[in-house]
């Protein structure tokens, strides 16, 4: 193992770490209590409680598989980007750079660690899903929204922006034949029409689930 | 024609025939939720059957307020809903049917086990022709829909809720 992929390696696992953390501090059995005393009687919290506990580990394999389809997804359509552009196809050298410019949405996770640890200490659940800093969805009450809208303004954040010009940064350094105007190009056409067909797949699905 | 050339255009077909697939997905998903609100605004036509076979419409109602809830008898929340609604202090002011599309012998079946033969707001019916699916647009269990005794849709619920809360919707 090189000393680079070694560094990525450990990022990921420091990136998995602060999920876990986060989701450890702050859901706990009082804010599903708080959250579910509308529809369930506290027996039946305790008994879906229960189930829960029983099922938590399934969520520690799940993560790190939903990451990796993540950077795959990213590697491949930053792939066809690329080919599109120099008429090459690069996938092994790409891998990399996704994985390293996912680190940029750690700011959001951890922002959201300290929003509900140390200023909103009471919250609902619905709070803590909606929560997206700097994104879209702050100029609406999420809870007049149509479900199907919700997912695309969590999307259009400040961070998706910074993760784009990462991506190019990353892109132009690791493939010389790239400059950073061309580097962005293939931004836009691969993972920005990626990322435009998966915001319509997911809108559609959740369409036609809600 | 070049391998790259023909990759490209294949790319591209894909990229506008997957989005085009999707945008049109999109619209048409949006305008039949908008005729299903249309539809269940007020009390719709259907026809449900008793565990016995007899016939159960929506005239049957009676002008009584009439939470229908579609569920299944494997379901764990169906079940817990309609634990719930054991327990609650039901009046005649409201009456609930329980509506499955499961065959009348596990109804009936379900009815016995939960002990549900001697209330009487309650009944267990089955949906014969799918109104969960074509009329209601249901595709969870459990769905509900609390409607006034003058047949008008007051609130559709999506999942598990407090019986508390429906007695209370469908008193205000």
């Amino acid at each position: 193992m090189t000393r680079k992929t070694l560094v990525l390696f450990l990022g990921f696992i420091l990136l998995l770490a602060i999920i876990y953390i986060s989701d450890y501090l702050l859901i706990n059995d009082q804010l599903f209590f708080n959250s579910l005393s509308e529809s369930l009687s506290s027996s039946q919290i305790r008994r879906l409680l229960n189930q829960r506990q029983n099922f938590k580990w399934i969520t520690y394999f799940i993560l790190p598989i939903f990451y990796l389809v993540k950077y795959l997804f990213v590697t491949f359509c930053l792939s066809i980007g690329i080919f599109f552009v120099t008429d090459k196809f690069e996938f092994y050298r790409i891998f990399g750079l996704a994985v390293k410019a996912e680190f940029i949405f750690l700011i959001p996770v951890i922002i959201k660690l300290f929003w509900f640890l140390f200023i909103k200490t009471n919250y609902s659940l619905s709070d803590f899903q909606y929560f997206s800093p700097l994104s879209a969805l702050n100029m609406f009450q999420p809870n007049e929204l149509e479900p199907w809208l919700l997912y695309p303004l969590q999307v259009l954040n400040v961070f998706e922006i910074f993760y784009w010009i990462i991506l190019a940064y990353l892109l132009s350094k690791e493939i010389p034949e790239l400059d950073l105007n061309q580097a962005f190009t293939v931004v836009m056409s691969g993972y920005g029409t990626g990322l435009v067909i998966w915001v319509a797949l997911v809108m559609f699905f959740t369409l036609s689930y809600t | 024609m070049g391998f790259s050339k023909l990759a490209r255009q294949f790319l591209i077909f894909l990229v506008i025939a997957s989005l085009g697939y999707l945008i049109y997905g999109i619209y048409s998903k949006k305008k039949q939720k908008r005729s299903v609100t249309q539809r269940i605004a007020s009390l719709p036509n259907f026809v449900f059957e008793t565990t016995n076979g007899l016939k159960v419409t929506g005239k049957d109602a009676n002008g009584r307020p009439l939470w229908l809830i579609f569920f299944d008898t494997g379901c764990e929340y169906c079940q817990m809903e309609i634990e719930q609604i054991k327990k609650a202090k039901l009046s005649n002011d409201i009456q609930i049917w329980l509506v499955s599309t499961e065959p009348a012998d596990t109804l009936a079946a379900f009815v016995v086990r939960h002990n549900l033969v001697g209330l009487q707001q309650v009944k267990v019916l089955r949906d014969t022709y799918h109104a969960d699916y074509h009329i209601f647009s249901v595709t969870s269990s459990p769905a509900s829909f609390l409607y006034d005794s003058h047949g008008s849709l007051i609130r559709q619920y999506k999942g598990i809720v407090k019986v508390q809360t429906v007695l209370k919707e469908a008193r205000d």
